[in-house]
């Protein structure tokens, strides 16, 4: 029925000849999904939520990461929390909103209330209990193993003995300051989540997420639609190519699997901070300038330059996109089943955007990336077309990542392929680690 | 792990030994239901049956241009089966070698290349990648190796004109494969003078039961008096209370022998006469068969009264035509005979009111996609096209009198595989201790289960 390899068999590196091949069981088997959850999901840090969604004691959103049901919350004490929300009577969720503020959760079972501290409140027929009960605390909300944050990216471990945040991040901590820079006074989720399933393997939207090459064909409706409502010159070189005809910008390893996609400047949209294209309207230009100026005012000339016209897409290994383009999408998904994930999507933005340019940004943040946008639609349909592809096996069984890998180290372009298998190098390292266990496929 | 526990190797094995019984001096047969319901099963099917037998792609027919192709799935997996621009037949895996798209995504049509969308990487409709974007940055060589190619399926193979794929690069040829199914096929081209065609448009449908149950029924004679009720009233109703109608409604499913020896002397060896019962094929196949003795019309060619006065000059004169082309006793065989072909594993083809070829896959072990397509001759005419198109959807279509029934009575039988605590053997013994079992006997299917016993169990311990 299987047979027994190692990730390292599933994937095919020949750094000589410039060959990096993926094998499609990656992407489609049970057995590798079920160790993914051991071994990745289990051990990485995962995005929970931004600090501004809980901004004052008592505010709560209620979210699923990898499945578990969790309360990412402020307590009374003004910290930051993240619970399992499950009632340690008998497991019921005791908080069955997605998002308000409370001071106690009660679970809706036998009647169970917990502080938002966590702190077990109130049994209902208490009398019938041992004096000491909960004296040790047992029965308080359990926490989740680890929460830390950083640039108010909340993130949770579900292993108690995980690296630091921080160690964990590595490079990618540059490119949330960056982000985290873009406000004086701080960087809010605007209410708000996008949904969505796709019928695909969860990898793939990593993949998909920081990749340039695939722009011109499955995106080419955009390109046609920015064409007709800003101009040629906005999309197209004086030779009457697309800009993304040519490979330009740079892709940069940050360490423990994180990559990072960027460019400044060369992108045809605008950004609310700060670049002004004639498709935002002349109305915003007035607005946009001021605030480059402002930000030239608080970081100086060449930091407020990089704020404002680096364009980057950032993957935080394992499930974290963080896409810093025309507007500010957070994207985070899990899978379901190897061939089914589940996406969520916020928008971040500074806490004090003018009107204007908060109403540009959240039309930015639907138009491209959004569930019903330009380009998240299409990407989708072909992720599913490539989860379809992957039932012709046996008989076609790779997939191909070769693009520039013999000029990875001197420089990869946008459109190379250097950030997807710096995923997947991470991932094969993840998957193999400590004692080696080899894993079934089918064969 | 998050999905259910499997059966332990061995107890998987055990099961297969034991899955069929058959005890032919006491004349039982007995198929465990978990073969129907069953994870491991169908992943052991998958790799042994579906992995190594040959499977019906489609007809020549449908891709009769250079640089045609249509689209398909065959044992789960997208193809795309064309004809090439030097007239090769070709059978594709279609999934780009890039990150894996499909590159073809139209149902059919006429493409010298195709493109996917992902990232633009374009194939020959030989299969040779001819372009990729930005070719520079990959690794010199690399497209021109071949390896990028789009990836090909092993053995693709075709008998008058029925097109066969094998995922088995070492599968014996086609042609033995086949054994003595290949004179029904014979039979079913010689209807055409000019050769036989898909008429355009494929029924599809899925069906919550699993794959096996749809082949037994495709021929199951004992049936069709009550699973088919309906449609005999309907004809009884329509065609007047022919003997043949009130033979087939009777209990039991028309009971007695069929009719036999209905064929004229002829030119031949008498080989022929092999057709008017239920006969063992070889590998698998079975075929059950009559001269004359349905209710039904055939458009090549039965008249009933249910077509008209007008449309019965024209039904003689095609007999006429069939028999002035193969002969009194040929003819009379190909025109007014009725057969349902089994195919091992999954192939139907029911050459009776009109041509169905059906194909069914599993899609779970409790559920079936199924396609099914009408063959005619090339050449028909109008009014029997249409005659023939009427019969193709009357009976055997997703909304005619009779494959509403069976799929209703298939998804009872999948429910009722529910109760394996109680009651754990389905019974497959009706006719077993003939010396000529009937079509309403079960020898057909028995012929199919010995198959699927020897393949599943040869294979057990790899």
């Amino acid at each position: 029925m299987s047979m027994q390899v190692s990730s390292y068999d599933l994937i095919h590196e020949d750094r000589q000849k410039g060959i990096f091949r993926v094998n499609r069981q990656a992407l489609t088997s049970d057995d590798v999904l079920a160790l993914e959850r051991e071994r990745i999901f289990k051990r990485c840090w995962l995005y929970l939520g931004h600090a501004s969604e809980v901004r004052k004691p008592g505010d709560f959103v209620t979210r699923k990461v990898m499945r578990r049901p969790i309360i990412f919350n402020r307590d009374k004490h003004g910290e930051l929390r993240a619970f399992y929300n499950t009632c340690p009577h008998r497991g019921a969720q005791v908080c069955r909103e997605r998002a308000g503020s409370a001071k106690s959760f009660q679970c809706a079972y036998h009647g169970w209330t917990f502080d938002n501290d966590g702190g077990l409140r109130g049994v209902p027929g208490r009398e019938s209990y041992p004096k000491d009960f909960n004296a040790n605390g047992m029965y308080d909300l359990p926490e989740v193993q680890r929460m830390e944050s950083y640039c108010d990216f909340v993130f949770v471990n579900f292993d108690a003995g995980a690296e630091s945040l921080e160690d964990y991040l590595g490079g990618a901590k540059d490119y949330l300051q960056l982000i985290a820079l873009q406000s004086k006074v701080g960087m809010e989720v605007i209410s708000g989540t996008q949904e969505y399933h796709a019928r695909a393997n969860w990898k793939l939207l990593l993949e998909n997420s920081a990749d340039g090459y695939h722009a011109l064909t499955t995106h080419a409706t955009y390109f046609d639609y920015l064409k007709e409502r800003d101009g040629k010159a906005a999309v197209e070189n004086n030779k009457g190519k697309s800009v993304f005809n040519k490979p330009f910008g740079q892709v940069i390893d940050l360490g423990n699997g994180h990559t990072v996609s960027e460019s400044d400047g060369a992108i045809p949209w605008g950004r609310p901070i700060a670049r002004f294209r004639p498709g935002m309207g002349e109305a915003a230009r007035e607005a946009i300038e001021e605030v480059r100026r402002q930000l030239v005012d608080r970081l100086g000339e060449e930091r407020a330059r990089i704020v404002a016209e680096k364009d980057f897409n950032m993957l935080v290994f394992p499930n974290l996109a963080v896409l810093n383009i025309m507007a500010v999408t957070v994207r985070t998904f899990y899978p379901l089943a190897p061939d089914k994930m589940d996406v969520r999507a916020w928008a971040l933005g500074p806490q004090d955007e003018a009107a204007t340019l908060r109403d540009l940004r959240m039309r930015n943040f639907v138009e491209f990336l959004g569930p019903a946008g330009f380009a998240t639609p299409d990407d989708v349909e072909m992720l599913e077309l490539c989860q379809e592809g992957y039932q012709c096996q046996p008989g076609a069984d790779w997939n191909d990542l070769s693009r520039g890998m013999l000029t990875e180290h001197e420089h990869a372009a946008k459109q190379d392929e250097m950030q997807m298998r710096n995923f997947w190098r991470r991932w094969r390292q993840m998957l193999a680690s400590d004692d080696r266990v080899s894993f079934k496929i089918a064969s | 792990m998050p999905h259910a526990p499997s059966l332990r190797q061995s107890d998987l094995h055990d099961l297969l030994r034991a899955a069929v019984l058959e005890d032919r001096s006491a004349g039982a047969f007995k198929v465990h239901r978990r073969v129907f319901t069953d994870d491991d099963v169908l992943e052991i099917e998958r790799r042994v049956i579906f992995d190594h037998c040959w499977l019906y792609t489609g007809h020549e027919s449908e891709v009769a241009k250079p640089s045609s192709f249509v689209r398909r799935e065959v044992g789960g997996r997208p193809l795309i089966f064309n004809r090439d621009r030097n007239g090769k037949l070709r059978v594709f895996f279609n999934t780009c070698s890039h990150r894996g798209a499909l590159v073809c995504w139209e149902r059919q049509g006429r493409r010298r290349s195709f493109q996917c969308p992902y990232h633009g990487w374009v194939y020959s409709d030989e299969g040779k990648i001819i372009d990729v974007p930005d070719k520079a940055s990959m690794a010199p060589g690399l497209v021109e190796s071949g390896q990028l190619n789009l990836a090909e399926v092993a053995n693709v193979a075709s008998y008058r004109g029925f097109v066969f794929i094998n995922f088995d690069a070492d599968a014996m040829p086609l042609e033995d494969y086949l054994a003595d199914a290949k004179a029904l096929l014979d039979v079913v081209s010689d209807q055409g003078a000019d050769g036989m065609e898909i008429v355009g448009g494929t029924q599809e449908y899925s069906v919550n039961a699993n794959w096996k149950l749809l082949q037994e029924n495709s021929a199951d004679g004992y049936h069709a008096a009550t699973t088919h009720a309906t449609y005999l009233d309907y004809i009884l109703t329509r065609d007047g209370a022919s003997e043949n109608a009130l033979r087939m409604a009777s209990a039991g499913g028309g009971g007695g022998p069929n009719r036999k020896n209905q064929l004229p002397e002829g030119d031949d060896n008498g080989h022929d006469n092999d057709f008017n019962r239920v006969r063992d094929l070889g590998n698998g196949h079975a075929v059950i068969s009559s001269i004359g003795s349905a209710p039904w019309g055939r458009p090549y060619a039965r008249w009933v009264p249910g077509w008209g006065e007008e449309a019965k000059e024209e039904v003689a004169k095609l007999k006429q035509d069939i028999i002035d082309r193969l002969g009194t006793r040929r003819g009379e065989l190909v025109a007014n005979g009725d057969r349902n072909t089994l195919i091992f594993p999954n192939l139907v083809i029911n050459d009776i009111m009109a041509i169905t070829i059906r194909t069914f896959y599993p899609e779970r072990p409790d559920r079936m996609d199924v396609n099914a397509w009408a063959l005619a001759p090339v050449g028909e005419s109008e009014a029997s096209r249409d005659r023939r198109l009427r019969n193709f959807l009357e009976f055997l279509g997703p909304a005619g009198f009779a494959s509403p029934d069976d799929v209703e009575m298939l998804e009872m039988c999948q429910s009722g595989y529910l109760n394996q605590i109680g009651m754990e053997w389905n019974d497959i013994s009706k006719g077993m201790l003939k010396n000529e079992p009937t079509n309403t006997d079960e020898e057909q299917m028995r012929v199919f289960w010995r198959r699927w016993r020897d393949l599943m169990t040869d294979h057990v311990g790899e």
